[in-house]
């Protein structure tokens, strides 16, 4: 245990010494840490009204807290750094695959967003305690959050492994389609999660008492996280020894085509890199979602499809404000020695980030053409692009100023910048917001049209300013940009 | 004129000076050697003249241009090897060259032609399609190396050129450098191969903590009678160390 020990104190410190370096600022600390407090005070006002709920025999808002705590386990683990010392290399360290799997699974317990999933976790074991049956509950909760745990340990390995990635992609679609058309139905999203069939339910079977004692979903409960946990080890394992490149240069090389122009190499390397990150799928989902709703509502509204665009912004925020992230040091350093101005470089981001959004939003333009009509359509651009140039505006600044680390395969750590990364979201969507606004307010179609044509306009030249302004400072800064990105 | 030229150039790094006052002209079509030990200030000062990192006082002119008034034509003249390679991991050796070629105003059909024929003759042909993050090191470095000479640059900066890389792919290399150096080219590089370096380079530096301490000919060093080997321990002297006892 005594090496086991060191090696975590030294990804304590490590871990520590990295945040430092990401640029953090104690006004940023200072609002995160506000804004943590306010969410967790909610988060516990929601477990009291599940508790005074499951007292009353409605589980409702239980499910929903445990789908919660399932999903939180998933974000901190699939965004965790695999630079630790359990990783594939570092295998020639005299270190059992026992020894590896506790350090990997410990050290992924070092960022104070994962001591918040603990606390909210272990929140959950409240309002069990009040249930009918509190005993079989709280193991039952406990049972829950090791399930959940285990469940993300196992994807985030399994992320490292081309196949599994895509099998891993093509399921959450599936399901997003699935719920989508569940709600594109009118079915409530709480009846979905209160589900027979998601095993959320048997912790409050078990709870309830409603089959006698609730031993049976306990030992269904400890089956499926024993089963989980043993796929964590499993899939450790296969992570340490599989081949991470397997599969993954047939795809790449065959689907990124070259692009014109002096930048061209630049824009499909980063559409390659944001491609790799997990966070970018996110928007697809809610691109799939806006599909769905266009094919299957029966007089589906402009206003919701522009919300979904807005949406889709949304989900690829982390690219938009993080440009750098997926770069080293050494590819900074790339950018360095070849004659291009930071502007440029900014535009080759911007570009990419284009193309990657473009993508996820034709299908919904195409279906939007076809049920909203053409000029519907031609508006719907108008707020994608202003909503692009205003989130892009806000970005490069970021991406300037606050870079921060970011890997292939993993959701961008929010970190230091999550007050940023808010400001931005909300800078970006006002123009699609007020757009939507101006065309539910009435008026003239051509007053629409002017509100809008004027609010593009402001966020194109935004655009441009920022361009100008920070791609300068991207010049300045370059040598700390590298110093934080390593 | 000089080709390349450094005036008070100054790097500091909090109290630490890295590179103090570095004066130094090397002339066109020459291969300059500059030699020192590990954190002698070499590659910081590579750096400085490639654009990797600002001075803190001082400047330096490639070609009478200033790295700091025009970097960017500045780096339209140079061909850069740097220490850390500057490659991006999720490219392939054939992409970082068709990436690199337009920047530099390269058509298409050029770079390709000019990458397929530096690859050949880098031995590198077979792996053209090999991710940076699979390929072994001196296959980076070849890599690094081919980006560096696709434009045909009239400066190149080479550091480490021959560390890592096996001797077939390094007597290409050294040939290539003196066809470069007799075309007018000047090469500007750093190695710990003092071997290479002897029968490589016309002129040559050592840097100790910052500051030249020798600066002279190879041929100025063979007519006094020493290797560069002997002159470079003159100047960069071992403290005394206790043995390893605990060894063996």
């Amino acid at each position: 245990m005594d090496r086991i020990s060191t090696i975590i104190s030294y990804e304590w410190r490590a871990y520590w010494r990295r945040f430092s370096r990401s640029g953090f600022r104690s006004g940023t600390q200072g609002v995160t840490l506000i804004l943590s407090l306010f969410l967790s005070f909610k988060y516990l006002q929601l477990v009291v009204i599940a508790s005074a709920n499951i007292e009353q025999g409605n589980p409702r808002l239980l499910n929903l807290l445990l789908a919660a705590i399932f999903l939180a386990w998933w974000f901190p683990l699939a965004g965790s750094s695999r630079h630790t010392l359990a990783s594939r290399t570092w295998l020639h360290l005299p270190l059992s695959l026992k020894e590896r799997f506790i350090v990997r699974t410990v050290s992924l317990l070092l960022p104070p967003s994962a001591w918040l999933v603990i606390a909210g976790s272990l929140a959950i074991l409240y309002p069990l305690a009040h249930a009918r049956n509190p005993g079989a509950g709280i193991a039952a909760g406990v049972l829950w959050v090791v399930f959940a745990w285990s469940a993300g340990l196992t994807i985030s390995h399994l992320l490292s492994n081309a196949t599994w990635r895509k099998l891993i992609g093509f399921s959450l679609l599936a399901l997003a389609a699935i719920a989508g058309a569940y709600v594109m139905r009118g079915e409530s999203p709480a009846e979905l999660l209160s589900s027979q069939v998601l095993p959320a339910t048997l912790v409050v079977r078990a709870a309830m008492g409603t089959e006698g004692n609730g031993l049976a979903p306990v030992a269904l409960l400890s089956m499926l996280a024993a089963g989980t946990a043993l796929a964590a080890f499993w899939s450790f394992n296969r992570s340490l020894k599989a081949d991470p490149y397997t599969g993954t240069r047939r795809m790449i090389i065959g689907s990124i085509p070259a692009m014109p122009g002096r930048l061209g190499g630049f824009v499909a390397k980063d559409v390659r890199y944001f491609r790799r990150l997990l966070d970018i799928y996110l928007g697809v989902a809610v691109a799939l979602l806006g599909c769905v709703y266009l094919i299957v509502s029966e007089v589906p509204s402009a206003g919701i499809f522009w919300f979904f665009i807005i949406a889709v912004f949304f989900g690829n925020a982390a690219v938009a404000f993080n440009g750098f992230g997926l770069d080293n040091g050494a590819g900074l350093d790339r950018y360095a020695l070849l004659p291009l101005s930071g502007r440029a470089i900014l535009v080759s981001k911007n570009i990419a980030y284009a193309i990657i959004v473009g993508l996820q939003i034709l299908p919904m333009v195409f279906l939007a053409g076809w049920r909203l009509g053409i000029v519907n359509n031609a508006l719907g651009l108008i707020v994608a692009a202003s909503v692009g140039c205003a989130y892009l505006a806000w970005g490069n600044w970021m991406s300037v100023s606050h870079p921060l680390k970011m890997q292939f395969y993993r959701f961008a750590g929010s970190g230091a910048a999550l007050v940023d990364e808010m400001g931005g979201i909300v800078f970006g969507s006002i123009p699609g917001i007020a757009m939507i606004y101006l065309l539910n307010r009435g008026g003239g179609s051509a007053e629409v049209i002017a509100g809008m044509a004027l609010i593009a306009s402001l966020t194109g030249a935004l655009y441009l300013m920022s361009v100008n302004r920070f791609g300068s400072r991207f010049d300045r800064k370059r040598e700390q940009l590298a110093e934080a990105l390593g | 004129m000089f080709e390349i030229e450094t005036r008070s150039l100054t790097k500091k790094y909090g109290r630490l000076v890295a590179v103090n006052d570095l004066n130094l002209q090397v002339t066109k079509g020459t291969i300059f050697g500059f030699l020192g030990p590990n954190g002698s200030g070499k590659s910081t000062t590579v750096k400085m003249l490639t654009g990797l990192l600002t001075p803190t006082a001082g400047d330096a002119l490639i070609n009478g241009t200033s790295i700091l008034d025009s970097p960017l034509e500045v780096k339209r003249m140079i061909g850069v090897l740097p220490e850390d390679l500057a490659l991006f991991d999720a490219l392939t050796i054939w992409e970082h060259l068709m990436l690199s070629g337009p920047v530099y105003g390269l058509g298409r059909k050029e770079t390709e032609k000019r990458a397929a024929e530096l690859l050949s003759y880098l031995d590198l042909a077979s792996s053209r399609n090999t991710y940076v993050e699979q390929a072994s090191f001196g296959m980076r470095k070849k890599c690094s190396l081919a980006m560096a000479l696709l434009h045909n640059p009239s400066v190149l900066f080479l550091d480490e050129p021959f560390e890592g890389i096996d001797p077939v792919s390094s007597r290409s290399i050294k040939d290539l450098l003196l066809l470069m150096a007799s075309k007018g080219a000047t090469i500007f590089l750093t190695s710990h191969i003092l071997e290479v370096v002897e029968r490589l380079v016309t002129d040559f530096a050592i840097i100790v903590a910052g500051q030249i301490v020798c600066r002279q000919t190879v041929a100025e060093t063979l007519r006094a009678g020493e290797t560069l080997e002997e002159l470079f321990f003159r100047h960069v002297v071992r403290g005394d160390v206790e043995d390893l006892e605990w060894i063996g």
